[in-house]
């Protein structure tokens, strides 16, 4: 039996989506139950046959990507039809998708540079505060005010990065903290943005006249009222992704890794690698910004303690789960890092513990994350053939010192 | 009249806290050089790199590169000028692949253009493309062994093989002068016969390159070096062809203690 490799990706990831789906609506937790255990064998069983020319487990997917995403535009356009009898899911899924936003923008500073950001909830907060203020009590258009909460964020990003770039390691952790909760504290302490309490009727964004916020009839499909904002969501994030994994494949990420591997050898080579940093930061902080400011539109209302250092701490968890400096990776950490706490609403008040434990396990389990980077290949280089050389490689008299 | 020295630096005093690392040192490398630094441990050799290639700040003295004042430039700087270097303990990217290393050597002569890769893709990918097929040209150049690995991380290398990518690198910018920072360290006799007859290669290859290279294996000094200058507290102790340094009584009292 051979099924071409397109069919079974894309019958993978229907079978996944529907059962994805079935987890979310489920309320039993005898049935829960059942459902986790029939996912656990059929991601097994899936991972096999799904497994690349190589023998990869769902190597398949890689090997024909195009499939793989035109298949998930496809399952994502149809989500707010499956979840159309709960708007509750799909605003989790709006809210997953502006975290995949602030965790592929965190991604360019924690995965490709290893400046591990612990205030990036402070650079989302200046956008979502800026645009807020900008499109409620000066009347500018609330897509004026997401673009200049987007800039405002790298703006106060490169400011941030100037010095931070002199630091490294745990330092630069901790300029980032400081940061994070001097913004937290401006913001509490100024009665011209709400205070504690925050701002509220935050105008939503609209399209042709029509409110994002307004509820969607497709095709006799009532849809609920987050469901614009969840495409909208989706269509930025696909274009971040884009942007991120041009990034990656261009000279620029090539050169944020090497600033990761070795600071001083980057140097030597003729890179600069204060600009490098400001790069990392002014990106990274740009989709932050923009994340913030759509959170912003898309709720209505937001306070400082929609931007305090466990928000920080969670974006980091869900780059480190998804997988350092893999785009996709961290789309993903984001999305399951949303979604499963909500699922377990029940144990909230264990929810830190459970960003805790997450990054704990993964640190020392699996390090890389669940999808790990992987190496650049180039078209104009192909992988040369394994020369007989390879025995020549131990011939006595060669010591490997490692 | 003689031609304009690659690099000139003279007088060179840096100290760290009291102790005088470099204590008015000189170096001088022509066009198709070999100079070999020599000395005990301690006695300023690497310093003496840190301060020519900018990572270091000197605070006395000037280096002049091909005619052009480097002194206090930052790193990154001196390095597009045509300066390249090796380290004592190789400072290779170790998750980056084997090409990659390389490719980085590639991309420093210019800069990066960091917007590029949004605003106009196909010529970003046009010049990555072309940076590679460089960079494994290069690579086939110095070592067939790991072309065949060009895609696996560098961390995978043995020493000996890391030093030969880290020379790689290096000479990926197309440098005038290159730095080798004890390039024998930790290699057994056949390697740094190897090394040597790389380093010969390299001379034909380039005869323009100029090389200053730190090194306590005497038989290396001995094969490849035109001129030699020893070291000792920061101060330059003894200059002159190997058979001259040797024979000073100043360069044995440093290393025998005689």
């Amino acid at each position: 039996m051979s099924v071409p490799a397109p069919v079974r990706v894309l019958t993978v990831q229907a079978a996944a989506a529907a059962w994805a789906v079935a987890f979310l609506l489920v309320e039993s937790w005898a049935v829960l139950g059942l459902l986790v255990a029939a996912g656990a064998g059929f991601s097994i069983w899936a991972a096999r046959w799904t497994a690349g020319r190589d023998g990869r487990a769902f190597g398949a997917v890689e090997e024909c990507a195009g499939w793989a995403a035109g298949g998930l535009a496809v399952l994502v356009v149809l989500l707010p039809f499956a979840l159309r009898a709960s708007p509750y899911w799909l605003f989790v899924f709006v809210l997953a998708g502006i975290h995949a936003l602030m965790a592929v923008g965190l991604n360019v500073q924690v995965g490709s540079t290893e400046m591990v950001n612990l205030g990036f909830a402070g650079f989302a907060a200046i956008g979502a505060y800026t645009s807020a203020v900008l499109s409620r009590d000066a009347g500018f258009d609330p897509w004026v005010g997401l673009l200049a909460g987007a800039l405002a964020a790298c703006a106060a990003g490169l400011v941030v990065g100037l010095p931070a770039a002199r630091t490294r390691g745990y330092y630069y952790s901790l300029v980032t903290i400081a940061f994070g909760i001097v913004a937290y504290l401006a913001l509490v302490n100024l009665p011209a943005v709400g205070g504690p309490s925050g701002l509220g009727r935050i105008p939503p964004l609209s399209v042709l006249g029509v409110s994002l916020r307004s509820p969607l009839s497709v095709a006799g499909f009532a849809l609920p009222g987050q469901a614009p904002s969840f495409y909208l969501v989706a269509v930025l994030l696909a274009a971040a992704v884009w942007a991120a994994r041009r990034m990656h494949r261009s000279e620029a990420g090539l050169v944020w890794n090497a600033l990761r591997e070795d600071e001083v050898a980057t140097r030597s080579l003729g890179l600069d690698v204060t600009q490098a940093k400001l790069w990392a930061m002014g990106f990274g902080t740009f989709l932050g910004g923009l994340a913030g400011a759509l959170y912003a539109h898309t709720v209505g209302f937001i306070a400082p303690d929609n931007f305090t250092f466990l928000h920080s701490v969670m974006l980091v968890s869900m780059v480190i789960l998804g997988g350092t400096d893999n785009v996709a990776g961290v789309v993903l950490g984001a999305v399951v890092l949303t979604v499963i706490p909500e699922k377990f609403r029940a144990f909230q008040d264990y929810r830190l513990l459970l960003y805790g434990a997450v990054l704990l396990a993964m640190l020392h389990g699996r390090p890389q994350g669940l999808l790990p980077k992987g190496v650049r290949r180039y078209a104009s280089v192909p992988q040369p053939p394994e020369a007989p050389r390879a025995e020549k490689a131990v011939e006595a008299g060669t010591v490997a010192v490692r | 009249m003689k031609p304009e020295p690659l690099l000139f630096a003279e007088d060179l005093v840096i100290r760290f806290g009291g102790l005088a690392a470099l204590d008015g040192v000189g170096l001088r490398v022509d066009r198709g050089e070999v100079v070999a630094v020599i000395g005990p441990n301690g006695s300023g050799k690497t310093t003496l790199f840190n301060v020519v290639t900018g990572l270091y700040r000197p605070h006395r003295g000037r280096v002049v590169l091909k005619g052009q004042d480097v002194t206090g430039l930052p790193a990154h700087l001196v390095a597009r000028r045509g300066v390249a270097r090796t380290f004592q303990i190789s400072r290779l990217f170790l998750d980056l692949s084997v090409l990659d290393n390389v490719l980085l050597g590639c991309l420093g002569r210019h800069r990066p253009r960091w917007l590029e890769p949004l605003v106009r893709p196909h010529s970003s990918d046009r010049r990555l493309r072309e940076a590679a097929e460089r960079a494994v040209v290069l690579l086939e150049e110095v070592s067939p062994e790991l072309t065949v690995r060009c895609y696996r991380p560098a961390r995978e290398l043995t020493l000996a093989e890391r030093r030969r990518l880290e020379l790689c690198r290096a000479l990926a910018s197309d440098p005038d002068l290159l730095l080798l920072d004890e390039p024998s360290a930790g290699m057994d006799v056949r390697e740094t016969q190897a090394l040597m007859d790389e380093v010969r290669a390299l001379r034909e290859r380039r005869p323009d390159l100029g090389i200053a290279l730190i090194e306590h294996d005497m038989t290396v000094v001995r094969g490849l070096a035109d001129r030699v200058v020893a070291l000792n507290y920061g101060r330059k102790i003894a200059e002159g062809t190997f058979e001259e340094v040797a024979g000073s009584p100043e360069v044995r009292e440093a290393y025998l203690g005689a």
